[in-house]
């Protein structure tokens, strides 16, 4: 059986600089992303998410400079994604060395590019990031790229279905209310979405400790497990503090108990 | 020092491959003519995009019946990902397309009767267990770190008369993560991106 994968999740500036953000706000200057690209790395982490969280706004896609670089100071499988916008683009970071391209802003106007790009590359070399938050009157609204960029809204179950029926080959469900914010990641809607698509799945936004990640696990079979937070910093203060080793290790040792409450 | 021919069929992922094998006493180069293969001490078919679509490529390069030739002479190949996938006879990615058929296995689309639980691609870290105990490719890797990265969709399944060297992994069904069949290596993870233990498995398949 697979493991959950635990994810960290990198998140690059214009500047490419690595930041850190709580709900999409307040950028929080980390340090030079390769070098911590590499650390992680060192650390044996499952998949590295790399975005480039200014290209798709500065209308540019993540440079390839920066992933080649990337691909050769690491060596775990990447997914990388930011302003990703044709075929063209996904074929010269393909063939970089990196396992996946996370599609988002561009289907906005351009939803066609992701069948044709599952079609061209196959669905296990495309990723969506699914952004999600609950708007002014609680509901759960749901875009592609960043909402004050983005003109259209969905239903959550109903965009992640239309991705999947697409070529989608994963989805990550970034929860913007809780990025950063170390308040657990929203397990309802995950096992709700879980329940719905028969592609993998990984949750982003709000990890701040193992009973987060076990929170989950114990609601539904998560494919991936993403977080900036939890692996960046220290606990409870922005300090940074690179970790992993000891969340994977516990993973490894506990989830044994988790795949018991599936089987029931 | 090996040559090691990497057969490019348009879509692949091969830098980690490459930067994989030439960190071992081995050169790495991309093969896009019979020159390029004719030249190469072992062939490795990388992983990344269609059957269709890499036979037919392979085909346009009129690469396709002299690798075929060449492996069947004994020139030491290893397929991985999708490069293990058109070694065998055929796939559901394409139906009635024939793969290169140097192995007695058949591609099939990866079950998904459980889709709550078993999510298709099968993406993530998962262990292979050997069916017998002489695997070239596994030396030197304990059970326990028998633990590789996939990522795919469609898989290939072990034919009950076939005797020779395999391993497999589970997702809802058993399926052959790794085979050895005389010249011929197949592994349907990533040993690029496996950490130490695909590191090692590489350094086997050139020593």
């Amino acid at each position: 059986m697979l493991y959950p994968r635990l994810i960290p999740s990198l998140l690059v500036n214009e500047k490419q600089e690595l930041v850190k953000t709580i709900c999409f706000k307040d950028r929080n200057y980390l340090g030079e992303p390769l070098n911590i690209a590499h650390i992680f790395s060192a650390f044996e982490a499952d998949e590295l998410l790399v975005l480039d969280i200014d290209a798709s706004k500065n209308k540019k896609c993540i440079s390839l400079d920066f992933v080649k670089s990337l691909s050769t100071f690491t060596k775990v499988p990447l997914t990388v994604g930011g302003g990703i916008s044709n075929l063209d683009q996904i074929y010269k970071i393909l063939s970089l060395g990196v396992e996946r391209i996370a599609l988002s802003s561009a289907l906005n106007d351009n939803f066609r590019l992701l069948n044709k790009a599952a079609n061209s590359y196959g669905s296990s070399s495309i990723s969506v990031i699914v952004n999600t938050y609950r708007n002014n009157i609680g509901e759960l609204m749901a875009c592609f790229g960043r909402p004050e960029f983005s003109r259209k809204f969905y239903p959550i179950n109903e965009i992640c279905k239309k991705c999947e029926d697409c070529g989608a080959g994963e989805l990550v469900i970034n929860h913007i209310d809780n990025e950063g914010t170390r308040k657990g990641f929203d397990v309802n809607l995950m096992q709700e979405l879980n329940e719905k698509v028969s592609i993998p799945l990984v949750a982003l936004g709000g990890c701040g400790s193992k009973k987060h990640i076990s929170d989950l696990l114990k609601k539904t079979p998560i494919s991936g497990i993403s977080c900036g937070t939890f692996f960046v910093y220290a606990p409870e203060t922005s300090q940074v503090l690179l970790n992993y080793t000891s969340t994977s290790t516990w993973l490894k040792e506990n989830f044994k108990q988790f795949i018991e409450i599936y089987k029931k | 020092m090996i040559k090691v021919a990497i057969i490019n069929y348009g879509t692949g992922n091969i830098a980690s491959l490459s930067s994989a094998i030439n960190s071992f006493n081995a050169k790495a180069y991309l093969a896009n003519n019979l020159n390029d293969i004719k030249n190469a001490d072992a062939l490795i078919l990388p992983g990344v995009g269609h059957f269709g679509h890499a036979l037919k490529n392979l085909k346009k390069k009129c690469l396709l019946k002299p690798i075929i030739e060449i492996v069947k002479e004994g020139l030491p190949t290893l397929g991985i990902c999708l490069g293990f996938q058109i070694l065998t006879l055929s796939s559901e990615e394409a139906v009635g397309k024939d793969g290169m058929g140097l192995l007695p296995f058949r591609t099939l689309r990866l079950k998904q009767d459980y889709p709550k639980i078993y999510k298709i691609p099968h993406i993530g870290w998962n262990l292979i267990s050997l069916k017998n105990n002489n695997s070239k490719l596994l030396k030197g890797i304990s059970e326990e770190n028998r633990l590789f990265y996939f990522c795919n969709s469609y898989g290939v399944k072990a034919t009950k008369r076939f005797n020779g060297t395999f391993a497999e992994y589970t997702h809802e069904e058993d399926m052959v993560g790794l085979v050895e069949y005389k010249n011929i290596f197949g592994v349907q993870f990533h040993p690029e991106k496996s950490r130490k233990q695909g590191l090692q498995l590489i350094k086997n398949f050139l020593d």
